[in-house]
C-alpha cells in the first residue's frame, strides 16, 4: 500500500477529511452523496460486496484504506490487502494483458497476507483492499475490476474496496457502491497554514498531500521542486538527473517501478541513499523500489519535460500518463512551466486529449491560475459542443469533464440547452484579445449552410484550438464534394494531427468517397490515433447514413476486426462509440455484421463476453415488438 | 449451504417481463418485498441473516447479459439451492405432410416447455457457405430435477390435481399440455420464420421446441457461481408458450408461412401464457419445499415449507 505523507508523523491529528458514499458517478464529480464512518464503509463493503473509491491525486485515498482496515480488524473482519500494481505484475502474461482469471490466479503472490482466492471461501467475513488503481493503464484496471467482480460475486462474505481516480469506469452502477472523499475541512485548512494561509490556494490546500507538505515544512510546500531542493538537499542539477531517469523507466516500464540498481547508475548511489534513508523511495521488490506517493514520481518525470516544448508532444504525453491512463503528471509540468508557456502547454495538450487539457484547467483553477481566461473558456466551448455528440460516450465524458470545473462558465456550458446556446454564451462574453475574437469568429459560424475551402484549410493550422475548432465546425456544416475531396486529401499529410482532424470531419460525411477514404485510414495508416479517429468517424457515418451504405461500412470495419481486438484503444472505442443516440431502424443488426466479426475473432471468452454485451446494450436500446 | 449477502433463499424464481413477474408472484403470494431490493417472497423476511423458502425477482431486462447479470446478482444475494427462470417464450413448429396437408406440430400456445437441454444460437462464425458456432461453458438444466419433477406435473398421479387446475377456461379448447426437450436462446424475439439466421438455427436445433432470450444467460450465471465444493446450485427453466414460431420447410413456399409475424398472437397469449407459467412454478417449489433439508455442522438446514 502506498503511505500518505502523513502518516509518518503520528503525533499530529489526522486530517478531518470523510468518506462520500454516493449514488452515481455524477455524485462522485460533484462530491456529493452520504457521509459514512469507517464502520458504516466496512459494513456497506460487506453488503454491496464492491466499493469504488475515487478522488483525486493526493485526497487521502492510501490513508482513508488504512483507516478502514483498522475499523474492519476492530471489529473482527479479516484483512487483505493488494497493490493494484503489484497484483497486474503477477499476472502479467508477456505480452498480452492480464485477464481476470490471471488476476485471480495471481491474488496469493501479491496479496498481504499472501492469500489465495480459495482461502476466501472459508465463510469469515473478509475485506479485500485494493489500493493503486489509477496506477494502472486503462486495459488492466478493467482486468483488475472484472476480477474483483468476479470474486465478490463468488464470495458473499467478501467485501472489496479500490481505490481509484477520478474517471468514470465502465462498471455496473447496481453491483457498485461509488464512494469519494470530501477536501480537508476549511477550519483545520486554516488551523494548519496559520500566517501562511491565502484564500487563493484554500483550494489546493484543502487536498491532504498538499497540507501534510506545508505542515512538515510551510515554506516548501508548494512546489515539489522546493520539497526535493529544502528538505533533501537534492541541488538542481542532480534533480534534472533524477528526473530524466524517472521518466526513462516511464518510458521504458510503463509503470512507476524503478530499478534501484539502474537508477544509480543514472544518478549517483549517493542521491539513491539519500531518496531511501528520507523515506521517498521505498523498496518492493528487489532490485524493484517506488516512491511513496505516485505524486513525488509524477512529478520527476513531468519535470523531465516541463522546461522543453519540443517534447510536449503526443509520444511524450502517452509517456508522462501511460497512453492517458492518468494524468496527474499534467498539473505538474504545468507547474514548472514558464508563465508564458502555460497556455502554449495546455493547447499542445489539447492536440493530444481534450480530456486532458480540461483536467489541466480544472487543476489551474485551484492551483495557480497560469491558463489565461480565453483559453480555458475556447477549451470548455469545444467541449460543450460535444454534449451533443452523437456518439453517447463522448456526450456523458464532456460532461464528466465540464463538471470537474468549478468556473462560473463551466457551469453556463454544462446546462446549455443547445449549441446554439453555447454559441450565444461564448459570444456575450467581453473579451478583446485578438486571437480569442478570431476563435470566437471561427466557433460561432452557425449550422446549416456548404463549407468553403478556406475553412477547409483551417484544420491545418499550427494552433491546436482553431484546428480542433475548424474541423468541429466543419461537422455543423453540409460537405459537398469538392469538400470531402480535399479532407481526403488531407488524409495523406504527413502529420498525424492533420489526418486525424480531417478523420474526423469525414465522420460528418454521407457519402461513398468518403467512406472509402476512412476506410482506406482505418486500414492502413501508421499513426494509432488516426486510425482511431478514422473507425470512430465511421461508426458515426453509419449512425447517419442509408441502410445499404451502413452494412457496407460495418461489413468493412469487420475486415480489420482482428486489428480492432488487437489494440486496447480500438477495442474501447469501438465498444463505445457504436452507443449512439437516436439509431437509425435496425441499428444493432446492421452493427452486428461488424460484432460478429469481432466476436468470432476473440482469443478469449471474456473478448467474447464484451461483445456480447455491446451487442445486448445495442438491441435493449431499441423498441422491442409487443 | 452458504448464505448469501442477503441472507439464504431455497428457491429463487427468475423473471424477465412484467407480465411474468406480475403472474409468479400472485402464485406464490409473494407480497413481502425484501428492503427495497424488488426481491418478493411469501413470508415477511425476519432473522439476521434472513431465511426464506422462496424469492421472486424480476430480470433486469430482456436477453442473455442482463439474464446473466441478474441470476448472478440473486446468487451472490441469496445462494438458493435451485434456481427457477420462469417466463414465455416462443414454440416452434414443424411441419409435416399428411394426406396433402400440412400440419404444423409443437408446442401450442398455453403449454409449458421445461428445458431439458439449452443452445445458444447467437453470433457464429459466419464463412461463405456455413455459420459455424462459438461456445462457452455453460450449466445445462438440472437433469436430476427436470426427472424429479417435469415428468410427475406433466402426468400427475393418481389422486393429483393436475398442475393447471384453477388456470380458469382454457383458451385452446384443451387443457395445457408439458412438454420436455431443447431450447435454443437467442438475443432477439423469433419473429420471421423468414430471417435467415432464424432459419439457419430452426434447423441447426432440429430437435428444439422452443425459443427465449434468457436461459443461455442464467445457465452461464450458474455455470459461474459454481466456485468451491459447499455450494451446488441446481436450475431449471419453465417456459410457457405464448406465440409460435415456424421452423423453414421445403413443404412450404416463401411468403406462405402461417404468419409472417408473431407479434399479435404473442400479444393475445401472454395474458394466458404468463399465469400458465406461474401456477406450473407454484406447483413446482411446493414440491421442492416439501421436504425440509437437514441440519448440519456447515448448515443450520431448512424447515419445509408449504402454501396454506
Amino acid at each position: 500500500m502506498s503511505p500518505e505523507p502523513e502518516t509518518a508523523r503520528e503525533e499530529l491529528p489526522p486530517f478531518a477529511y470523510e468518506v462520500l458514499l454516493c449514488s452515481d458517478f455524477e455524485g462522485v464529480l460533484e462530491a456529493s452523496g452520504t457521509t459514512a464512518s469507517r464502520e458504516a464503509v466496512v459494513q456497506a463493503a460487506l453488503e454491496r460486496g464492491r466499493v469504488l473509491l475515487q478522488a483525486r491525486g493526493g485526497a487521502g485515498k492510501s490513508t482513508t484504506l488504512k483507516r478502514i482496515a483498522e475499523a474492519a480488524r476492530s471489529e473482527g473482519v479479516r484483512v487483505v490487502e493488494l497493490w493494484a500494481v503489484e497484483w497486474a505484475k503477477h499476472a502479467a502474461q508477456p505480452p498480452g494483458e492480464p485477464s481476470s482469471a490471471d488476476l485471480l490466479n495471481a491474488m496469493a503472490h501479491a496479496s498481504s497476507p499472501p492469500t489465495a482466492m480459495s482461502e476466501l471461501a472459508d465463510g469469515q467475513p473478509s475485506l479485500l483492499l485494493v489500493d493503486g488503481l489509477n496506477e494502472l493503464q486503462t486495459s488492466h484496471a478493467h482486468a483488475i475490476l472484472a476480477a474483483a467482480n468476479t470474486l465478490a460475486t463468488r464470495y458473499p462474505q467478501l467485501g472489496i474496496m479500490i481505490a481509484d481516480r477520478l474517471a468514470r469506469r465502465s462498471i455496473d452502477e447496481i453491483s457498485w457502491q461509488l464512494a469519494t472523499l470530501t477536501p480537508v475541512p476549511l477550519w483545520q485548512v486554516r488551523d494548519v497554514l496559520g500566517a501562511s494561509y491565502r484564500e487563493e490556494t484554500e483550494t489546493l490546500f484543502s487536498n491532504p498531500y498538499f497540507l501534510e507538505r506545508a505542515r512538515r515544512d510551510p515554506m516548501s510546500a508548494a512546489t515539489h521542486r522546493s520539497f526535493f531542493s529544502a528538505q533533501l538537499k537534492i541541488a538542481d542539477h542532480q534533480l534534472a538527473k533524477l528526473a530524466r531517469a524517472v521518466n526513462l523507466a516511464y518510458r521504458e516500464r510503463g509503470n512507476r517501478l524503478v530499478n534501484l540498481n539502474w537508477l544509480g547508475e543514472q544518478v549517483g548511489s549517493s542521491i539513491v541513499d539519500r531518496l531511501m534513508e528520507a523515506g521517498v523511495l521505498e523498496m518492493v521488490e528487489e532490485p524493484d523500489a517506488r516512491f511513496v506517493h505516485h505524486l513525488i514520481s509524477d512529478f520527476l518525470a513531468a519535470l523531465d519535460i516541463a522546461d522543453d516544448p519540443s517534447r510536449w508532444n503526443r509520444a511524450e504525453f502517452d509517456v508522462l500518463t501511460f497512453k492517458a491512463s492518468s494524468f496527474d503528471a499534467l498539473p505538474m509540468v504545468l507547474d514548472e512551466v514558464l508563465n508564458d508557456n502555460a497556455d502554449l502547454f495546455a493547447r499542445r495538450l489539447y492536440d493530444w486529449n481534450f480530456y486532458a487539457a480540461a483536467y489541466v484547467i480544472a487543476e489551474d483553477e485551484e492551483r495557480s491560475h497560469r491558463i489565461t481566461t480565453e483559453l480555458k473558456t475556447a477549451v470548455l466551448a469545444m467541449l460543450a459542443e460535444r454534449r451533443f455528440d452523437q456518439l453517447q460516450a463522448t456526450a456523458r465524458q464532456v460532461s464528466d469533464a465540464l463538471r470537474l470545473q468549478k468556473s462560473a462558465i463551466a457551469k453556463a456550458l454544462l446546462t446549455a440547452s443547445d449549441l446554439e446556446t453555447i454559441i450565444d454564451i461564448v459570444e456575450g462574453l467581453d473579451i478583446s484579445e485578438p486571437w480569442f475574437r478570431q476563435w470566437r469568429q471561427l466557433f460561432g459560424i452557425r449550422s446549416g449552410r456548404d463549407a468553403r475551402a478556406d475553412e477547409v484549410s483551417l484544420i491545418r493550422d499550427a494552433d491546436s484550438v482553431l484546428g480542433w475548432t475548424a474541423a468541429n465546425v466543419l461537422k455543423r456544416l453540409t460537405l459537398d464534394s469538392d469538400v470531402v475531396a480535399s479532407l481526403a486529401t488531407l488524409l495523406e499529410d504527413v502529420s498525424p494531427t492533420i489526418r486525424w482532424r480531417a478523420a474526423h470531419v469525414l465522420g460528418a460525411a454521407r457519402t461513398a468517397s468518403a467512406a472509402e477514404a476512412l476506410d482506406h485510414c482505418a486500414r492502413g495508416d501508421e499513426d494509432l490515433w488516426v486510425r482511431y479517429g478514422a473507425i470512430r468517424s465511421l461508426i458515426e457515418m453509419a449512425a447517419g447514413c442509408g441502410p445499404e451504405m451502413r452494412a457496407q461500412i460495418f461489413e468493412r470495419l469487420g475486415q480489420i476486426a482482428h486489428e480492432i481486438n488487437e489494440t486496447s484503444q480500438l477495442t474501447n472505442e469501438v465498444a463505445r462509440a457504436l452507443t449512439v443516440t437516436a439509431p437509425p431502424a435496425n441499428w444493432s443488426e446492421d452493427a452486428g455484421l461488424l460484432l460478429e466479426c469481432l466476436w468470432a475473432d476473440a482469443g478469449s471468452i471474456e473478448m467474447q463476453d464484451r461483445w456480447r454485451d455491446v451487442s445486448a446494450r445495442l438491441r435493449l436500446s431499441e423498441p422491442v415488438g409487443a | 449451504m452458504p448464505t448469501g449477502r442477503r441472507g439464504h433463499a431455497r428457491v429463487a424464481v427468475l423473471t424477465v417481463i412484467e407480465e411474468e413477474v406480475d403472474a409468479v408472484r400472485t402464485a406464490l403470494n409473494a407480497d413481502h418485498e425484501v428492503g427495497n431490493t424488488g426481491v418478493f417472497t411469501p413470508v415477511p423476511p425476519q432473522g439476521n441473516p434472513v431465511r426464506l423458502p422462496v424469492v421472486v425477482a424480476r430480470c433486469a431486462s430482456r436477453s442473455n447479459i442482463p439474464a446473466q447479470s441478474s441470476a448472478t446478482r440473486l446468487i451472490e444475494q441469496w445462494q438458493p439451492e435451485v434456481v427457477i427462470l420462469a417466463g414465455v417464450a416462443g414454440g416452434i413448429a414443424r411441419a409435416r405432410s399428411t394426406n396433402d396437408e400440412i400440419v404444423w406440430e409443437g408446442p401450442e400456445p398455453g403449454d409449458i416447455v421445461v428445458a431439458e437441454y439449452v443452445h445458444y444460437a447467437e453470433f457464429t462464425k459466419n464463412e461463405p457457405l456455413e455459420a459455424r458456432l462459438r461456445y462457452f461453458p455453460i450449466d445445462q438444466p438440472t437433469s436430476t430435477l427436470v426427472q424429479a419433477h417435469a415428468d410427475s406435473l406433466r402426468s400427475p398421479p393418481h389422486g393429483v390435481d393436475p398442475w393447471h387446475q384453477g388456470l380458469g377456461p382454457y383458451p385452446a379448447g384443451r387443457p395445457p399440455n408439458v412438454h420436455i426437450g431443447e431450447i435454443i436462446a437467442v438475443e432477439g424475439i423469433a419473429g420471421d420464420p423468414e430471417y435467415t439466421h432464424q432459419k439457419r438455427y430452426l434447423e441447426r436445433f432440429d430437435h428444439a421446441l422452443a425459443v427465449d432470450m434468457e436461459s443461455a444467460g442464467v445457465a452461464r450465471a450458474l455455470h459461474e457461481a459454481r466456485a468451491d465444493i459447499h455450494y451446488n446450485p441446481r436450475w431449471m427453466c419453465v417456459r410457457a408458450i405464448s406465440d409460435h414460431v415456424y421452423a423453414p420447410t421445403t413443404l412450404v413456399e416463401e411468403g406462405a408461412y402461417p404468419a409472417l409475424s408473431n407479434s399479435e398472437e404473442r400479444r393475445r397469449w401472454k395474458a394466458y401464457a404468463a399465469p400458465a407459467a406461474g401456477q406450473f412454478v407454484r406447483r413446482l417449489a411446493e414440491r421442492l419445499l416439501s421436504e425440509a433439508r437437514e441440519a448440519s455442522p456447515g448448515d443450520p438446514g431448512a424447515e419445509a415449507y408449504g402454501w396454506t
